[in-house]
């Protein structure tokens, strides 16, 4: 028995077609359809709490969403929402979420990170005019791709649809998810393993993937 | 005596077999859809501050909305 005006979903993915949800111990997935999409969702009374192995099994959850569906958007952890909330909100990005999963249909994104100490650019010096400071504020804030991150990105270009890069924290110099056809990621990570093997750079580089596309999801918040 | 050359230092790479806490961490608080911008607060760990943003986008959408185009539910 279901009730718009009572449900709370914990929710997972946004997906473009129903797929069969799949069994996870401790975890009961149904396919819900809301505002002419399919949510990946959860009916509980609270949100989970935070830990590691809540986040552990979200991210499973999602990669077998990932599997089974052609197009998948997942949804941040914490997702709680009632279904009317749900259905609102999806209703009104109707239109970016078509898009998106348009865009990362019968793809998956494939993730290279680089260790190491980021290349920071100079500060902020003088600036004749707001203009002007706001202009170098940004390009101070620019990710600057380390050497072996650039013969990586032209190592896969004709592999890749396209890419997020974002700056790296802690140890991590820079990440960069490329969104790749499915079925090509073996052929990303040979040319990823040749790009570094040909570069001078002693930095370290994790390669991960195939997931569903996470950096690929739209921004609600500054969308129109 | 001469000095021995300069090995010459490459890049070590890692293909990652298993999921990494780091990539479980990445994926799900920098990156996905927020359906509730008040995660966004809480995994910032601004619990005093409570903005149910969602409800203030639906408002804001409500009253940009055009009266050709009507309301809809």
């Amino acid at each position: 028995v279901t009730d718009p005006k009572t449900d709370q979903y914990y929710v997972y993915a946004i997906l473009d077609a129903r797929v069969r949800p799949p069994r996870i111990r401790g975890h009961r997935l149904e396919i819900v359809s809301v505002a002419d999409f399919f949510t990946a969702v959860e009916r509980l009374t609270e949100a989970p709490e935070m830990s590691e192995t809540s986040l552990r099994d979200q991210h499973q959850i999602v990669v077998r969403l990932g599997r089974a569906a052609r197009a998948i958007l997942p949804v941040r952890f914490g997702a709680f929402v009632g279904a009317l909330e749900l259905a609102r909100v999806l209703r009104l990005r109707r239109r970016v979420l078509r898009r998106a999963l348009r865009d990362v249909r019968g793809m998956v994104q494939m993730t290279v990170r680089v260790f190491g100490t980021a290349e920071r650019r100079g500060g902020v010096r003088d600036a004749a005019s707001g203009t002007d400071y706001l202009r170098a504020r940004a390009e101070s804030a620019r990710v600057v791709l380390p050497s072996v991150a650039l013969a990586i990105r032209e190592a896969v270009r004709d592999l890749v649809v396209s890419e997020r890069v974002t700056a790296g924290r802690g140890a991590v110099q820079v990440t960069v998810n490329h969104l790749v056809p499915r079925g090509r990621a073996a052929r990303y990570r040979s040319a990823v393993a040749r790009a570094i093997a040909g570069t001078s750079s002693p930095a370290v580089v994790v390669t991960s993937g195939p997931w569903p596309p996470f950096a690929f999801t739209p921004d609600f918040w500054s969308a129109s | 005596m001469p000095r021995p050359p300069a090995r010459k230092e490459i890049a070590r790479s890692i293909l990652q077999p298993d999921t990494s806490l780091l990539d479980v961490i990445d994926s799900l608080l920098n990156q996905g859809v927020v359906l509730n911008a008040d995660v966004i607060l809480a995994l910032a760990g601004v619990d005093l501050v409570y903005l149910r943003l969602s409800a203030l986008l639906c408002a804001a959408d409500r009253v940009m909305e055009t009266p050709s185009r009507g309301r809809r539910g």
